[in-house]
């Protein structure tokens, strides 16, 4: 019998006459501590594609012995509590913000693992110029995009990739592409860049399409881990509660609705070969703060700051346009 | 070695020495000369420098290379630090230190490019959404610009807060000597951050806090914290205050003209003394009640329409009548245009009080 009060946590929710067929991956807490309640769910709907997206990245966490090394930025919308459940390092963005904030986590940490993980709310509207340049500087980190064709967490207003004629609350009677444009392909988009090393979109419609996204979300963080460059997974995504319909439904309206909108490709699948260019020479700090040697070796003294005005004469230099 | 340096330049040098490596940012005049500063120094010592697609970028960017743990800057102008508004409060409401610079340009809108003080309500009352202070410097010269700016990075890391250096196109722009000294950096350890590190593995950088109780526990607990700062953070310098009669107040480029100012009164007899905040948050207020606890009437001078002298105001508290004079635009008060103003309100004192001498008592 086990001590572990996790364990027992997890024994005493599973209800009787019911057994776990499937173990939950081990980059998932044992129980979400961070929940205010229901520590032993999500937060997600039933049938959501997140639940499934979450356990795919889990497993391939796991799979790839990266868990220690994993460096997790949850976005603004449905996922925005993914640090529930990622047992790795968390970091909670602002609303689009993710693949910057993820540029300077890759940039600070390069031998770590940064994911960006983001909605089509996120990542293909209020996000767009982060992701865009994100991918086009060639940011070796991997990005995950749930697409889910509407905004979850809000409650059903028109995303940038709602399809055409696709009702949703800001669009009541259907979006109209001579109002509001037309749905966004951010895949084939950010395929046109010349830096991205893998773009792929996948969809969570059935088991050999979830599969294929299983193989999609552990090929970018392979890439990540082999340091070969911007990786992209678009994931085309089931919203049972606000589009209105069953999750076996949704998952129906996937295939026969979003797939034809959104084709399901590897658009990029490539290892750029890119000169590091000009590198700066490595110079001491005295050198480039043109500070005399002599004092390098000085001790720390206690900055007196030197708040005492000084005899200085001023000279306005000019300013540029 | 003194060195002759434009003060832009020196911020760089300043984040340099505090042990500043990474530098995220978005070229904008009078502040363009920190980014290519940053572009050619801290690369080659060993840094990273990477110009971001927007300043909304870069903040975000600066949130993410301190939640790592790195000492990290970036610095804007007016429009660039309305568009980093929204990412300074989520560094704030995460608790994650960095510094921030505004060398302030004429506003609202695009305004133009030439130096204001119009930035001190966005940057000292917070400008973004939400219960939150930034800490803010502001240097008076080139060699304070560097100082303060090392300065910053202390404070921000001490209370895991951003610090802003607020400086304007005057400070900037202008060159003036500056004085290094290479001191070691040993940047604090941050057990907070999320390194990657099994060690880090448990932490979390966020701002948001669910429930309603949580939320204001945070808060409190914020408050807190910057009741400490107001405690032990306020700076201030005084010239010439213990017999004045009129008190100018000033800070920034703003001070320099007005200690010469205060040099013309005093060499015609009058008694004008300076009283210069170099922290704006925390306001020195305390320090200020006592310098002005003699004087009879304070004069604040701003590059802009009235600013910090509402929180002299607050500060004083009725106690003294708060004056105020403003320059905006670009423009600039004479050492002449404020000795004369002085001078007329030294008149209407001594004129009011002769009347009141004169007056039979009821």
């Amino acid at each position: 019998m086990s001590q572990d009060p996790k364990a027992m946590v997890k024994e005493a929710e599973v209800p009787a006459g019911y057994e776990t067929v499937h173990a939950k991956s081990p980059v998932f807490y044992d129980s979400y501590e961070r929940k205010a309640e229901l520590k032993n769910q999500t937060h997600y709907c039933p049938g959501c594609g997140h639940g499934v997206a979450h356990k795919l990245i889990a497993e391939a966490i796991e799979d790839l012995g990266l868990q220690n090394r994993t460096i997790f930025v949850s976005p603004v919308g449905c996922s925005v509590f993914a640090y529930y459940y990622f047992d790795v390092g968390n970091v909670q963005a602002a609303h689009g913000r993710a693949p910057a904030c993820a540029t300077a986590i890759k940039r600070t940490c390069p031998e770590k693992i940064v994911i960006s993980y983001q909605g089509d709310g996120d990542l293909a509207a209020i996000g767009t110029a982060e992701i865009v340049h994100a991918a086009n500087r060639g940011e070796k980190i991997a990005v995950f995009f749930v697409n889910n064709a509407i905004y979850g967490m809000t409650g059903g207003q028109m995303a940038p990739t709602t399809l055409v004629g696709q009702k949703s609350t800001t669009s009541p009677w259907g979006r109209r592409p001579v109002n509001e444009g037309y749905p966004l392909h951010m895949a084939e988009l950010l395929s046109t860049l010349e830096a991205p090393a893998y773009v792929e979109r996948v969809a969570l419609c059935d088991n050999k399409n979830i599969m294929k996204a299983r193989r999609a979300i552990r090929r970018a963080l392979e890439n990540q881990r082999d340091g070969v460059g911007f990786s992209f997974v678009e994931i085309l995504s089931p919203c049972p509660t606000i589009w209105g319909k069953e999750p076996v439904d949704a998952r129906r309206w996937v295939l026969e609705k979003l797939v034809p909108a959104f084709p399901l490709n590897v658009f990029r699948d490539r290892k750029l070969d890119t000169s590091p260019g000009a590198m700066p020479p490595q110079r001491t700090v005295t050198d480039v703060l043109e500070i005399s040697a002599k004092n390098e070796s000085a001790q720390r003294v206690a900055v007196q700051h030197p708040h005492h005005f000084r005899e200085y004469t001023i000279k306005v230099a000019g300013f540029g346009g | 070695m003194r060195q002759l340096c434009k003060g832009n330049v020196a911020i760089v040098k300043g984040a340099i020495l505090a042990g500043c490596r990474s530098f995220y940012g978005y070229p904008i005049t009078p502040a363009s000369e920190i980014a290519e500063a940053a572009a050619l120094y801290i690369p080659q010592v060993g840094g990273t420098f990477l110009q971001a697609e927007s300043e909304v970028a870069a903040i975000n960017m600066v949130y993410g290379a301190a939640a790592a743990g790195a000492r990290v800057m970036t610095a804007s102008s007016g429009p660039g630090l309305s568009l980093m508004q929204e990412g300074i409060s989520y560094i704030a409401g995460a608790e994650l230190p960095c510094v921030i610079v505004d060398v302030v340009r004429g506003g609202p809108g695009l305004g133009n490019i030439a130096p204001e003080q119009s930035d001190y309500f966005a940057m000292v009352k917070g400008g973004g959404h939400g219960n939150y202070h930034n800490l803010v410097l502001a240097p008076a010269s080139v060699q304070e610009i560097a100082d303060l700016t090392t300065l910053a990075f202390e404070l921000a890391d001490k209370y895991r807060n951003p610090a802003i250096v607020l400086a304007d196109g005057f400070i900037g722009q202008m060159m003036e000597p500056l004085e290094l000294e290479y001191r070691e950096i040993a940047p604090p350890g941050k057990p907070w951050a999320v390194k990657g590190t099994p060690e880090t593995q448990k932490n979390l950088i966020s701002s948001i806090y669910l429930e309603p109780d949580d939320l204001e526990a945070h808060q409190r607990k914020l408050e807190a914290k910057y009741k400490r700062a107001q405690q032990t953070e306020p700076r201030w310098e005084l010239y010439d205050t213990d017999d004045a009669d009129i008190l100018l107040v000033g800070y920034g480029i703003t001070s320099r003209i007005l200690r010469s100012a205060v040099e013309a009164a005093r060499s015609q007899g009058q008694r004008v003394g300076l009283f210069r905040p170099i922290t704006l948050w925390p306001f020195p207020s305390e320090a200020l009640a006592k310098a002005a606890s003699t004087v009879r009437e304070v004069l604040v001078v701003e590059l802009s329409n009235g600013q910090m002298v509402e929180d002299v105001r607050l500060a004083l508290n009725g106690k003294v009548p708060v004056e105020f004079y403003g320059r905006t635009g670009g423009n600039v008060p004479s050492v002449e245009e404020i000795h004369a103003d002085v001078l007329a309100r030294m008149s209407a004192l001594f004129e009011r009080e002769m009347l009141g001498r004169m007056m039979p008592v009821q």
